[in-house]
Protein backbone atom coordinates (compact mmCIF):
# COMPACT_ATOMS: atom_id res chain seq x y z
CA UNK A 1 0.00 0.00 0.00
CA UNK A 2 1.32 3.57 -0.97
CA UNK A 3 2.04 6.13 1.55
CA UNK A 4 -0.75 7.75 1.32
CA UNK A 5 -3.40 5.59 1.58
CA UNK A 6 -1.42 4.39 4.79
CA UNK A 7 -1.37 7.13 6.40
CA UNK A 8 -5.27 7.81 4.88
CA UNK A 9 -6.56 4.55 6.42
CA UNK A 10 -4.74 4.75 10.02
CA UNK A 11 -6.44 8.56 10.18
CA UNK A 12 -9.74 7.58 9.27
CA UNK A 13 -9.64 4.98 12.16
CA UNK A 14 -8.03 7.53 14.22
CA UNK A 15 -11.26 10.07 13.59
CA UNK A 16 -13.65 6.98 13.69
CA UNK A 17 -12.70 5.88 17.23
CA UNK A 18 -12.67 9.66 18.60
CA UNK A 19 -15.86 11.28 20.67
CA UNK A 20 -15.90 14.45 18.12
CA UNK A 21 -16.51 11.69 15.50
CA UNK A 22 -19.86 10.71 17.84
CA UNK A 23 -20.78 14.47 17.87
CA UNK A 24 -20.62 15.07 14.59
CA UNK A 25 -22.63 11.71 13.36
CA UNK A 26 -25.75 12.99 15.61
CA UNK A 27 -24.89 16.82 14.14
CA UNK A 28 -26.03 15.26 10.96
CA UNK A 29 -28.86 13.37 11.97
CA UNK A 30 -30.27 16.84 12.68
CA UNK A 31 -31.47 17.21 8.91
CA UNK A 32 -33.07 13.87 9.00
CA UNK A 33 -34.99 14.93 11.93
CA UNK A 34 -35.62 18.34 10.20
CA UNK A 35 -36.96 16.49 7.20
CA UNK A 36 -39.46 13.64 9.14
CA UNK A 37 -40.79 17.70 10.78
CA UNK A 38 -41.43 18.89 6.85
CA UNK A 39 -42.89 15.96 5.63
CA UNK A 40 -45.77 15.99 8.38
CA UNK A 41 -46.43 19.87 8.14
CA UNK A 42 -49.26 20.26 5.48
CA UNK A 43 -47.51 23.40 3.15
CA UNK A 44 -47.82 24.89 -0.29
CA UNK A 45 -43.96 24.32 -0.90
CA UNK A 46 -43.36 21.45 -3.29
CA UNK A 47 -40.43 18.65 -2.23
CA UNK A 48 -38.14 20.27 -4.43
CA UNK A 49 -38.06 23.51 -2.67
CA UNK A 50 -38.61 21.92 0.56
CA UNK A 51 -35.83 19.41 0.53
CA UNK A 52 -33.57 22.52 -0.90
CA UNK A 53 -34.66 24.62 1.93
CA UNK A 54 -34.60 24.31 5.06
CA UNK A 55 -33.15 20.67 4.86
CA UNK A 56 -30.22 20.45 2.96
CA UNK A 57 -29.45 24.76 2.70
CA UNK A 58 -29.17 23.91 6.94
CA UNK A 59 -26.59 20.97 5.71
CA UNK A 60 -24.64 23.05 3.85
CA UNK A 61 -24.62 26.22 6.07
CA UNK A 62 -23.62 24.37 9.28
CA UNK A 63 -23.56 20.32 8.84
CA UNK A 64 -21.03 20.52 6.27
CA UNK A 65 -18.43 22.84 7.88
CA UNK A 66 -18.50 22.16 11.27
CA UNK A 67 -18.35 18.51 10.36
CA UNK A 68 -15.57 19.10 8.13
CA UNK A 69 -14.25 21.52 11.11
CA UNK A 70 -13.88 19.18 14.17
CA UNK A 71 -12.55 15.79 11.58
CA UNK A 72 -10.24 18.13 9.64
CA UNK A 73 -8.38 19.60 12.82
CA UNK A 74 -8.52 16.01 14.48
CA UNK A 75 -6.68 14.30 11.29
CA UNK A 76 -3.28 16.36 12.04
CA UNK A 77 -3.61 19.01 14.34
CA UNK A 78 -4.67 16.61 17.02
CA UNK A 79 -1.47 14.66 16.49
CA UNK A 80 0.84 17.49 16.29
CA UNK A 81 -0.59 18.40 20.10
CA UNK A 82 -0.18 14.69 21.49
CA UNK A 83 2.61 14.30 19.99
CA UNK A 84 2.24 11.33 17.78
CA UNK A 85 2.79 13.10 14.79
CA UNK A 86 6.51 12.12 14.87
CA UNK A 87 5.72 8.88 13.80
CA UNK A 88 4.89 9.81 10.72
CA UNK A 89 6.98 13.12 9.96
CA UNK A 90 10.49 11.27 10.62
CA UNK A 91 9.86 8.66 7.57
CA UNK A 92 11.24 8.68 4.31
CA UNK A 93 8.21 10.46 2.72
CA UNK A 94 7.93 13.53 1.17
CA UNK A 95 5.85 15.23 3.37
CA UNK A 96 3.29 16.47 0.89
CA UNK A 97 2.56 12.53 0.84
CA UNK A 98 1.25 13.02 4.56
CA UNK A 99 -0.64 15.73 3.89
CA UNK A 100 -2.42 14.32 0.66
CA UNK A 101 -3.18 11.07 3.31
CA UNK A 102 -4.44 13.39 5.79
CA UNK A 103 -6.82 15.48 3.37
CA UNK A 104 -8.02 12.02 2.17
CA UNK A 105 -9.04 10.61 5.17
CA UNK A 106 -10.79 13.89 6.59
CA UNK A 107 -12.27 14.37 3.13
CA UNK A 108 -13.78 11.32 3.33
CA UNK A 109 -14.80 10.85 6.91
CA UNK A 110 -16.34 14.31 6.39
CA UNK A 111 -17.99 13.39 2.99
CA UNK A 112 -19.04 10.05 4.40
CA UNK A 113 -21.09 11.19 7.55
CA UNK A 114 -22.32 14.60 5.96
CA UNK A 115 -23.74 12.89 2.31
CA UNK A 116 -25.30 9.81 4.71
CA UNK A 117 -27.03 12.18 6.87
CA UNK A 118 -28.01 14.80 3.24
CA UNK A 119 -28.91 11.41 1.41
CA UNK A 120 -31.22 10.30 4.29
CA UNK A 121 -32.84 13.96 4.76
CA UNK A 122 -33.61 14.03 1.61
CA UNK A 123 -34.89 10.49 0.46
CA UNK A 124 -37.28 11.45 3.13
CA UNK A 125 -38.73 14.40 1.94
CA UNK A 126 -38.82 13.22 -1.61
CA UNK A 127 -39.43 9.87 -0.85
CA UNK A 128 -43.32 9.34 -3.61
CA UNK A 129 -42.59 12.92 -4.46
CA UNK A 130 -40.68 14.22 -7.59
CA UNK A 131 -36.93 17.00 -6.80
CA UNK A 132 -34.67 14.01 -7.01
CA UNK A 133 -32.11 16.02 -9.14
CA UNK A 134 -32.18 18.48 -6.26
CA UNK A 135 -30.82 16.21 -3.75
CA UNK A 136 -28.32 14.75 -6.58
CA UNK A 137 -27.14 18.48 -7.06
CA UNK A 138 -26.34 19.05 -3.14
CA UNK A 139 -24.69 15.78 -2.92
CA UNK A 140 -22.43 16.73 -5.81
CA UNK A 141 -21.93 19.62 -3.91
CA UNK A 142 -21.63 18.60 -0.26
CA UNK A 143 -18.82 15.90 -1.72
CA UNK A 144 -16.85 19.43 -3.04
CA UNK A 145 -17.75 21.44 0.01
CA UNK A 146 -16.26 18.25 2.03
CA UNK A 147 -12.65 18.50 0.13
CA UNK A 148 -12.75 22.36 0.48
CA UNK A 149 -13.41 22.74 4.11
CA UNK A 150 -11.20 19.98 4.64
CA UNK A 151 -8.64 21.71 2.92
CA UNK A 152 -9.04 25.04 4.63
CA UNK A 153 -9.21 23.46 7.97
CA UNK A 154 -6.35 20.78 8.12
CA UNK A 155 -4.47 24.37 6.84
CA UNK A 156 -5.59 26.20 9.93
CA UNK A 157 -4.49 23.20 12.17
CA UNK A 158 -0.92 23.65 10.60
CA UNK A 159 -0.98 27.17 11.19
CA UNK A 160 -2.13 27.59 14.52
CA UNK A 161 -2.86 25.86 17.81
CA UNK A 162 -6.52 27.29 17.76
CA UNK A 163 -7.53 25.67 14.94
CA UNK A 164 -11.16 25.26 16.01
CA UNK A 165 -11.24 28.67 16.76
CA UNK A 166 -10.50 29.83 13.95
CA UNK A 167 -12.91 27.69 11.78
CA UNK A 168 -15.84 28.49 14.63
CA UNK A 169 -15.09 32.06 14.14
CA UNK A 170 -14.60 31.79 10.11
CA UNK A 171 -17.89 29.89 9.52
CA UNK A 172 -20.01 31.60 12.57
CA UNK A 173 -18.68 35.32 11.55
CA UNK A 174 -17.35 35.37 8.24
CA UNK A 175 -19.51 33.18 6.19
CA UNK A 176 -22.75 33.71 8.37
CA UNK A 177 -22.24 37.34 8.88
CA UNK A 178 -19.95 39.09 7.03
CA UNK A 179 -20.76 37.82 3.60
CA UNK A 180 -24.23 38.69 4.18
CA UNK A 181 -23.62 42.20 4.89
CA UNK A 182 -20.37 42.94 2.49
CA UNK A 183 -21.10 42.88 -1.28
CA UNK A 184 -18.60 40.97 -3.53
CA UNK A 185 -17.26 38.72 -0.10
CA UNK A 186 -19.38 35.99 -1.57
CA UNK A 187 -16.20 35.17 -3.43
CA UNK A 188 -14.24 34.75 -0.44
CA UNK A 189 -16.96 31.66 0.84
CA UNK A 190 -16.98 28.42 0.58
CA UNK A 191 -20.86 28.05 1.79
CA UNK A 192 -21.35 30.04 -1.07
CA UNK A 193 -19.51 27.75 -3.52
CA UNK A 194 -21.01 24.79 -2.19
CA UNK A 195 -24.65 26.83 -2.91
CA UNK A 196 -23.73 28.01 -6.51
CA UNK A 197 -22.51 24.08 -7.27
CA UNK A 198 -25.34 22.34 -5.72
CA UNK A 199 -27.69 24.79 -8.09
CA UNK A 200 -25.47 24.01 -11.36
CA UNK A 201 -25.17 20.28 -10.48
CA UNK A 202 -28.65 19.93 -9.59
CA UNK A 203 -30.56 21.96 -12.68
CA UNK A 204 -33.07 23.24 -11.02
CA UNK A 205 -35.02 26.22 -11.63
CA UNK A 206 -33.05 29.57 -10.22
CA UNK A 207 -35.81 30.13 -7.23
CA UNK A 208 -34.98 26.09 -5.62
CA UNK A 209 -31.41 26.92 -4.47
CA UNK A 210 -30.58 29.96 -2.96
CA UNK A 211 -27.18 30.49 -4.90
CA UNK A 212 -25.30 34.15 -5.33
CA UNK A 213 -22.71 32.85 -7.13
CA UNK A 214 -22.69 31.11 -10.43
CA UNK A 215 -22.36 27.36 -11.03
CA UNK A 216 -18.94 27.64 -13.03
CA UNK A 217 -17.43 30.66 -11.34
CA UNK A 218 -18.21 28.79 -8.05
CA UNK A 219 -16.48 25.44 -9.45
CA UNK A 220 -13.37 27.63 -10.04
CA UNK A 221 -12.59 29.37 -7.41
CA UNK A 222 -13.41 26.47 -4.68
CA UNK A 223 -10.85 24.63 -6.76
CA UNK A 224 -8.63 27.98 -6.40
CA UNK A 225 -9.48 28.04 -2.69
CA UNK A 226 -8.78 24.57 -2.27
CA UNK A 227 -5.29 24.71 -4.08
CA UNK A 228 -3.92 27.39 -2.12
CA UNK A 229 -4.92 25.88 1.34
CA UNK A 230 -3.33 22.66 0.06
CA UNK A 231 -0.19 24.18 -1.06
CA UNK A 232 0.44 26.73 2.25
CA UNK A 233 -0.55 23.10 4.64
CA UNK A 234 2.45 21.15 2.35
CA UNK A 235 4.57 24.25 2.54
CA UNK A 236 3.97 24.41 6.21
CA UNK A 237 4.07 20.84 6.85
CA UNK A 238 7.68 20.44 4.88
CA UNK A 239 8.98 23.20 7.09
CA UNK A 240 7.56 22.02 10.33
CA UNK A 241 9.54 22.37 13.98
CA UNK A 242 8.35 20.79 16.94
CA UNK A 243 7.63 23.08 19.73
CA UNK A 244 10.26 24.07 21.88
CA UNK A 245 11.15 22.19 25.04
CA UNK A 246 14.42 22.47 26.56
CA UNK B 1 36.04 14.17 8.65
CA UNK B 2 36.41 10.94 11.09
CA UNK B 3 39.26 8.56 10.87
CA UNK B 4 38.57 6.76 7.83
CA UNK B 5 37.63 10.26 6.26
CA UNK B 6 33.90 9.46 5.57
CA UNK B 7 31.58 12.18 7.00
CA UNK B 8 30.92 11.53 11.05
CA UNK B 9 27.45 9.77 11.76
CA UNK B 10 26.36 13.24 13.52
CA UNK B 11 28.06 16.40 13.18
CA UNK B 12 26.71 19.47 15.02
CA UNK B 13 28.53 22.59 14.27
CA UNK B 14 28.84 25.84 15.97
CA UNK B 15 24.33 25.31 16.69
CA UNK B 16 22.50 27.66 17.89
CA UNK B 17 19.01 27.74 18.56
CA UNK B 18 16.64 30.37 19.87
CA UNK B 19 13.29 30.61 20.57
CA UNK B 20 12.21 34.34 20.80
CA UNK B 21 14.70 35.74 23.24
CA UNK B 22 15.64 32.50 25.17
CA UNK B 23 18.46 31.07 23.83
CA UNK B 24 17.72 27.03 24.27
CA UNK B 25 21.60 25.80 22.82
CA UNK B 26 24.19 28.16 22.44
CA UNK B 27 27.48 27.50 20.12
CA UNK B 28 27.37 23.63 20.33
CA UNK B 29 30.01 21.68 18.19
CA UNK B 30 30.52 18.25 18.41
CA UNK B 31 30.20 15.13 16.19
CA UNK B 32 29.35 11.23 16.66
CA UNK B 33 30.90 7.78 15.45
CA UNK B 34 29.52 4.46 15.93
CA UNK B 35 29.39 3.63 19.30
CA UNK B 36 26.74 4.37 22.26
CA UNK B 37 26.68 8.12 23.93
CA UNK B 38 24.92 9.46 26.44
CA UNK B 39 23.33 13.37 26.21
CA UNK B 40 23.10 14.46 29.83
CA UNK B 41 22.03 17.85 31.54
CA UNK B 42 19.68 19.00 33.90
CA UNK B 43 16.29 19.87 32.90
CA UNK B 44 15.60 22.58 30.65
CA UNK B 45 19.39 22.42 29.77
CA UNK B 46 19.03 21.65 25.93
CA UNK B 47 19.04 18.10 25.90
CA UNK B 48 15.62 17.92 24.00
CA UNK B 49 16.88 20.75 21.55
CA UNK B 50 19.61 19.23 20.86
CA UNK B 51 18.15 15.38 20.03
CA UNK B 52 15.20 17.30 18.21
CA UNK B 53 18.13 19.56 15.59
CA UNK B 54 19.59 16.34 14.85
CA UNK B 55 16.38 14.33 14.43
CA UNK B 56 15.86 17.10 11.85
CA UNK B 57 12.59 18.52 13.48
CA UNK B 58 14.07 22.03 14.74
CA UNK B 59 16.05 24.10 12.00
CA UNK B 60 19.35 25.44 13.63
CA UNK B 61 19.31 28.91 14.27
CA UNK B 62 22.75 29.11 13.35
CA UNK B 63 24.95 26.58 12.42
CA UNK B 64 24.79 23.46 10.99
CA UNK B 65 23.47 19.47 12.11
CA UNK B 66 24.42 17.21 9.52
CA UNK B 67 23.52 13.47 9.76
CA UNK B 68 25.47 10.77 8.08
CA UNK B 69 26.97 14.02 5.78
CA UNK B 70 23.02 14.68 5.00
CA UNK B 71 21.58 18.05 6.22
CA UNK B 72 19.11 17.23 9.29
CA UNK B 73 16.47 19.17 8.88
CA UNK B 74 14.33 19.69 5.44
CA UNK B 75 15.50 15.99 4.92
CA UNK B 76 13.05 13.15 4.51
CA UNK B 77 15.20 11.03 2.99
CA UNK B 78 17.63 11.10 5.70
CA UNK B 79 15.39 8.91 7.85
CA UNK B 80 15.69 5.71 5.78
CA UNK B 81 19.24 5.86 8.09
CA UNK B 82 17.54 7.43 11.53
CA UNK B 83 15.81 5.71 13.95
CA UNK B 84 14.26 8.20 16.38
CA UNK B 85 12.38 7.47 19.85
CA UNK B 86 10.53 10.56 21.19
CA UNK B 87 10.11 11.35 24.40
CA UNK B 88 6.38 11.59 24.72
CA UNK B 89 4.18 8.99 25.91
CA UNK B 90 1.83 8.52 23.67
CA UNK B 91 1.41 6.18 20.85
CA UNK B 92 -1.77 5.53 18.48
CA UNK B 93 -3.88 3.93 21.09
CA UNK B 94 -6.15 2.22 18.88
CA UNK B 95 -3.59 0.01 17.17
CA UNK B 96 -1.75 -2.88 18.29
CA UNK B 97 2.04 -3.12 19.62
CA UNK B 98 2.66 -5.29 16.07
CA UNK B 99 0.06 -2.66 13.93
CA UNK B 100 1.86 0.37 15.34
CA UNK B 101 5.67 -1.02 14.19
CA UNK B 102 3.95 -2.41 11.28
CA UNK B 103 3.34 0.71 10.31
CA UNK B 104 6.71 2.49 10.84
CA UNK B 105 7.84 -0.86 9.07
CA UNK B 106 5.57 0.46 5.82
CA UNK B 107 6.16 3.71 6.02
CA UNK B 108 9.66 2.86 5.43
CA UNK B 109 9.49 0.80 2.30
CA UNK B 110 10.99 -2.13 3.62
CA UNK B 111 10.68 -5.36 1.22
CA UNK B 112 9.05 -7.70 3.82
CA UNK B 113 7.47 -5.15 7.13
CA UNK B 114 5.92 -8.05 8.89
CA UNK B 115 9.09 -9.84 8.70
CA UNK B 116 10.72 -6.85 9.87
CA UNK B 117 8.19 -5.71 12.63
CA UNK B 118 8.25 -8.92 13.89
CA UNK B 119 11.76 -9.04 14.39
CA UNK B 120 11.98 -5.33 16.13
CA UNK B 121 9.26 -7.01 18.50
CA UNK B 122 11.50 -9.44 19.44
CA UNK B 123 14.36 -7.64 20.08
CA UNK B 124 12.33 -5.45 22.62
CA UNK B 125 10.90 -8.72 23.82
CA UNK B 126 7.15 -7.54 23.20
CA UNK B 127 6.37 -10.37 21.21
CA UNK B 128 3.47 -11.68 23.89
CA UNK B 129 1.82 -8.39 23.76
CA UNK B 130 2.37 -8.03 20.10
CA UNK B 131 -1.52 -8.13 19.70
CA UNK B 132 -2.91 -6.34 22.49
CA UNK B 133 -4.33 -2.51 21.48
CA UNK B 134 -1.32 -0.19 23.01
CA UNK B 135 -3.78 1.97 24.69
CA UNK B 136 -3.72 -0.72 27.42
CA UNK B 137 -0.24 -1.05 27.53
CA UNK B 138 1.93 0.16 30.77
CA UNK B 139 4.44 2.87 30.72
CA UNK B 140 7.35 0.82 30.18
CA UNK B 141 5.72 -1.45 27.58
CA UNK B 142 4.95 1.70 24.90
CA UNK B 143 8.64 2.64 25.87
CA UNK B 144 9.82 -0.45 24.34
CA UNK B 145 7.20 -0.70 21.22
CA UNK B 146 8.67 3.09 20.13
CA UNK B 147 11.95 1.47 20.33
CA UNK B 148 10.55 -1.44 18.38
CA UNK B 149 9.16 1.24 16.02
CA UNK B 150 12.26 2.99 15.24
CA UNK B 151 14.72 0.25 14.77
CA UNK B 152 12.15 -1.69 12.63
CA UNK B 153 14.75 -0.40 9.44
CA UNK B 154 17.57 -1.12 11.25
CA UNK B 155 18.98 2.39 11.25
CA UNK B 156 22.55 3.57 11.61
CA UNK B 157 22.13 6.05 13.77
CA UNK B 158 19.70 5.71 16.91
CA UNK B 159 18.57 8.84 18.51
CA UNK B 160 16.43 8.32 21.65
CA UNK B 161 14.85 10.26 24.25
CA UNK B 162 14.50 9.20 27.95
CA UNK B 163 14.15 5.95 26.59
CA UNK B 164 14.24 4.39 30.18
CA UNK B 165 11.63 6.35 31.66
CA UNK B 166 8.71 4.05 33.12
CA UNK B 167 10.97 0.81 32.53
CA UNK B 168 11.50 -1.32 35.42
CA UNK B 169 14.85 -2.93 36.35
CA UNK B 170 14.57 -5.87 34.14
CA UNK B 171 13.40 -3.75 31.15
CA UNK B 172 16.36 -1.39 31.59
CA UNK B 173 18.90 -4.32 31.90
CA UNK B 174 17.36 -5.45 28.71
CA UNK B 175 17.06 -2.04 27.10
CA UNK B 176 21.07 -1.45 28.19
CA UNK B 177 21.90 -4.64 26.39
CA UNK B 178 20.37 -4.15 23.12
CA UNK B 179 21.88 -0.53 22.77
CA UNK B 180 25.30 -2.12 23.34
CA UNK B 181 24.65 -4.66 20.64
CA UNK B 182 23.47 -2.27 18.09
CA UNK B 183 26.79 -0.34 19.18
CA UNK B 184 28.52 -3.25 19.06
CA UNK B 185 27.33 -3.88 15.09
CA UNK B 186 28.94 -0.27 14.26
CA UNK B 187 25.49 2.03 14.95
CA UNK B 188 25.87 4.90 16.20
CA UNK B 189 23.54 5.21 19.57
CA UNK B 190 22.73 8.37 20.71
CA UNK B 191 20.11 8.91 24.47
CA UNK B 192 19.56 11.47 26.64
CA UNK B 193 18.65 9.85 30.06
CA UNK B 194 18.06 11.23 33.82
CA UNK B 195 19.40 7.62 35.03
CA UNK B 196 22.98 7.83 35.21
CA UNK B 197 22.99 4.35 37.10
CA UNK B 198 22.03 3.13 33.26
CA UNK B 199 24.09 5.90 31.67
CA UNK B 200 27.28 4.70 33.50
CA UNK B 201 26.20 0.96 32.39
CA UNK B 202 26.15 1.64 28.90
CA UNK B 203 29.08 3.30 28.07
CA UNK B 204 31.88 6.01 29.00
CA UNK B 205 31.04 8.17 26.12
CA UNK B 206 28.82 11.50 27.12
CA UNK B 207 27.94 14.35 26.19
CA UNK B 208 27.20 17.33 28.73
CA UNK B 209 24.75 20.02 28.12
CA UNK B 210 24.50 23.07 30.89
CA UNK B 211 22.51 26.17 30.30
CA UNK B 212 22.56 25.31 26.82
CA UNK B 213 26.41 25.21 25.87
CA UNK B 214 28.09 21.51 25.69
CA UNK B 215 30.20 21.50 29.06
CA UNK B 216 32.04 18.98 28.17
CA UNK B 217 32.10 15.27 25.67
CA UNK B 218 34.09 11.97 26.09
CA UNK B 219 35.09 9.77 28.02
CA UNK B 220 33.69 10.70 31.32
CA UNK B 221 36.56 9.51 32.67
CA UNK B 222 38.87 11.29 31.44
CA UNK B 223 36.53 14.54 31.72
CA UNK B 224 37.60 13.98 35.67
CA UNK B 225 40.93 13.57 34.91
CA UNK B 226 40.74 17.05 33.33
CA UNK B 227 39.17 18.32 36.70
CA UNK B 228 42.45 19.61 37.89
CA UNK B 229 40.51 22.33 40.03
CA UNK B 230 38.50 19.06 41.87
CA UNK B 231 40.81 17.15 43.96
CA UNK B 232 40.41 13.44 44.01
CA UNK B 233 38.56 12.50 47.38
CA UNK B 234 39.40 8.79 48.42
CA UNK B 235 37.67 7.34 51.40
CA UNK B 236 40.66 4.59 53.18
CA UNK B 237 40.26 2.06 56.26
CA UNK B 238 43.71 0.44 57.46
CA UNK B 239 45.03 -1.26 60.49
CA UNK B 240 46.15 2.31 61.65
CA UNK B 241 44.22 5.40 60.46
CA UNK B 242 45.53 7.76 62.77
CA UNK B 243 49.26 6.75 61.89
CA UNK B 244 48.42 6.86 58.53
CA UNK B 245 46.83 10.18 58.07
CA UNK B 246 49.88 11.39 60.00
CA UNK B 247 52.03 9.73 56.77
CA UNK B 248 49.73 11.25 54.47
CA UNK B 249 49.38 14.97 55.03
CA UNK B 250 52.93 16.16 54.74
CA UNK B 251 52.79 14.49 50.71
CA UNK B 252 52.91 17.58 48.71
CA UNK B 253 49.77 15.54 46.37
CA UNK B 254 47.42 15.53 49.28
CA UNK B 255 45.30 18.11 49.99
CA UNK B 256 43.03 17.59 53.03
CA UNK B 257 43.09 14.50 55.49
CA UNK B 258 39.43 13.95 57.73
CA UNK B 259 39.61 11.57 60.39
CA UNK B 260 36.03 10.99 61.01
CA UNK B 261 33.38 7.97 61.59
CA UNK B 262 35.81 5.64 61.26
CA UNK B 263 37.11 6.33 58.31
CA UNK B 264 40.32 8.02 56.49
CA UNK B 265 39.15 10.71 53.92
CA UNK B 266 41.49 12.02 51.81
CA UNK B 267 41.97 14.55 48.73
CA UNK B 268 44.20 14.48 46.62
CA UNK B 269 45.53 16.44 43.68
CA UNK B 270 45.91 13.45 41.27
CA UNK B 271 44.31 10.04 40.91
CA UNK B 272 47.06 7.96 39.51
CA UNK B 273 49.67 9.34 41.60
CA UNK B 274 47.82 9.00 44.87
CA UNK B 275 46.79 5.22 43.80
CA UNK B 276 50.75 4.42 44.06
CA UNK B 277 51.19 6.83 46.97
CA UNK B 278 48.70 5.50 49.38
CA UNK B 279 50.66 2.17 50.20
CA UNK B 280 54.07 3.78 50.06
CA UNK B 281 52.89 6.14 52.72
CA UNK B 282 50.83 2.93 54.75
CA UNK B 283 54.28 1.10 54.92
CA UNK B 284 56.04 3.98 56.20
CA UNK B 285 53.28 4.37 59.02
CA UNK B 286 53.19 0.61 59.82
CA UNK B 287 49.68 0.37 58.70
CA UNK B 288 47.91 -2.53 56.57
CA UNK B 289 45.33 -1.21 54.11
CA UNK B 290 42.11 -2.77 54.22
CA UNK B 291 40.44 -0.58 51.63
CA UNK B 292 40.92 2.06 49.03
CA UNK B 293 37.96 3.54 47.46
CA UNK B 294 37.77 6.84 45.47
CA UNK B 295 34.93 8.53 46.00
CA UNK B 296 33.82 10.43 42.96
CA UNK B 297 35.12 9.03 39.79
CA UNK B 298 31.61 8.04 39.20
CA UNK B 299 29.81 9.58 36.65
CA UNK B 300 27.33 10.79 38.89
CA UNK B 301 30.41 13.09 40.77
CA UNK B 302 31.41 14.04 37.07
CA UNK B 303 27.97 15.26 36.17
CA UNK B 304 27.35 17.21 39.61
CA UNK B 305 31.10 18.72 39.12
CA UNK B 306 29.97 20.06 35.74
CA UNK B 307 26.50 21.00 36.37
CA UNK B 308 27.59 23.05 39.65
CA UNK B 309 30.32 25.10 37.79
Amino acid sequence: MNAILLVAAMTARQLLGQRRTIVVVLLNAVPVLVAVIVRTVETDQSAAQLVASPVLEWTTLFMLPLTALLLATAALGGEIEDGTAVYLLSKPIPRWRILAGKLLAAWGATAAIVLAGAALAGAVVLAGEGGWNVLGGYLVALLAGSFAYGALFLMLSLLTSRALLAGVAYVFIWESVITNFAPGVQRASIREYTLGIADLASGAPASVIDADLGGVLSLILMAVVSAIAVAIAARRLARFELSGEA
Amino acid sequence: MSANGAAPAVEVRDVSRWYGDVVAVNGVSFALEPGVTSLLGPNGAGKSTLLHLMAGFLRPSAGEVRVLGEPAFGSPDVYRRIGLVPEREAVYPFLTGRDFVLLSARLHGLPDPGAAADRALREVEMTDAAERATGGYSKGMKQRVKIAAGLVHEPDVLLLDEPFNGADPRQRLQMTEMLRRMADEGRTVLFSSHILEEVERLGENVLVVVAGRLAASGDYRAIRQLMTDRPHSFTIRSSDDRALARALVVEESVTGVDLADGALRVRATELAAFTTLAPRAAQSAGATLFELRPDDESLESVFQYLVRR
